[in-house]
């Protein structure tokens, strides 16, 4: 546990786990292996927002990132678009900041 | 009632005459069904609005159907974050068996996404509203022994 992947942990947990009872309550624990859209439950609008906030503050080169790849709109009726499903977790973001580009496909 | 009268065991309604009870019945049915329209066309409006019709930005050749007019509109018209760390749910889901609630910091997206269920939620309400006036309007005209005793609505 080092600093940086700390202070990513913390970005997603204080901006993006929900709380118990919507307004108040405990957020849901976040840890490295914690994935985005299976765990967390965003909406792929907010999930692409939380990546962009995070490109920005820790400078990461979002070269090769599709959201896409991870995240589906999910909107009844989508059916027929396609959706990877791929696993999106905190430890690839954790990496990623490391590297200072998006690592993975 | 002004617009009843009673001949020879059938009906006056709404400008027909000589009208058996189940022509009556019909005859309620229209007049209420076009009373509600405005209504009804709101709903499908709102059911309608969430349909993923709109290619979304894609790689060149592969535009793929995946967002709404709600989704769009409200994104633009309501383009404004929650205060940090605030998440509100939404109702999401491929089909309906896979329904699910996921959770949101934009507040056109929250829109967005939960406006298509408050349509079909008005759908139905104003189905039952439909039947029930139908059936009131049917029993406040009708001869005891036409009467609906009871119905499922």
């Amino acid at each position: 546990m080092d600093t940086l992947s700390e202070e990513i942990i913390a970005f997603v947990r204080n901006n993006y786990a929900r709380r118990r009872f919507i307004f108040w309550g405990e957020r849901l624990p976040v840890t490295a292996e914690t994935r985005i859209r299976d765990d967390l439950k965003l909406t792929i609008e907010t999930a692409e927002a939380m990546m962009q906030e995070y490109f920005e503050h820790w400078s990461v080169h979002s070269q090769g990132f599709n959201i896409r790849n991870y995240f589906h709109p999910e909107l009844p009726g989508t059916r027929d678009v396609p959706d990877p499903h791929k696993p999106l977790t905190v430890s690839m973001l954790i990496e990623s900041a490391r590297a200072g580009h998006w690592l993975y496909t | 009632m002004d617009t009843t009268e009673e001949l020879n065991g059938t009906y006056f309604y709404g400008g027909y005459s000589n009208v058996t009870h189940v022509q009556l019945f019909w005859l309620v049915g229209v007049q209420v069904v076009s009373e509600h329209l405005g209504l009804a066309a709101t709903d499908a409006a709102l059911v309608l609005a969430g349909q993923p019709l709109i290619p979304t930005r894609a790689k060149p050749g592969s535009a793929t159907k995946g967002t709404s007019v709600a989704s769009l509109a409200s994104r633009y018209l309501l383009n404004y974050r929650f205060p940090k760390g605030m998440l509100l749910p939404t109702l999401n889901g491929k089909t309906i068996s896979q329904l699910h609630v996921s959770w949101t910091n934009h507040l056109g997206a929250f829109v967005g996404r939960n406006v298509p269920w408050l349509g079909w939620i008005m759908t139905f309400t104003t189905v039952y509203n439909i039947f029930n006036d139908i059936r009131s309007t049917y029993n406040r005209v009708a001869r005891p022994e036409h009467r609906i005793q009871w119905t499922y609505f």
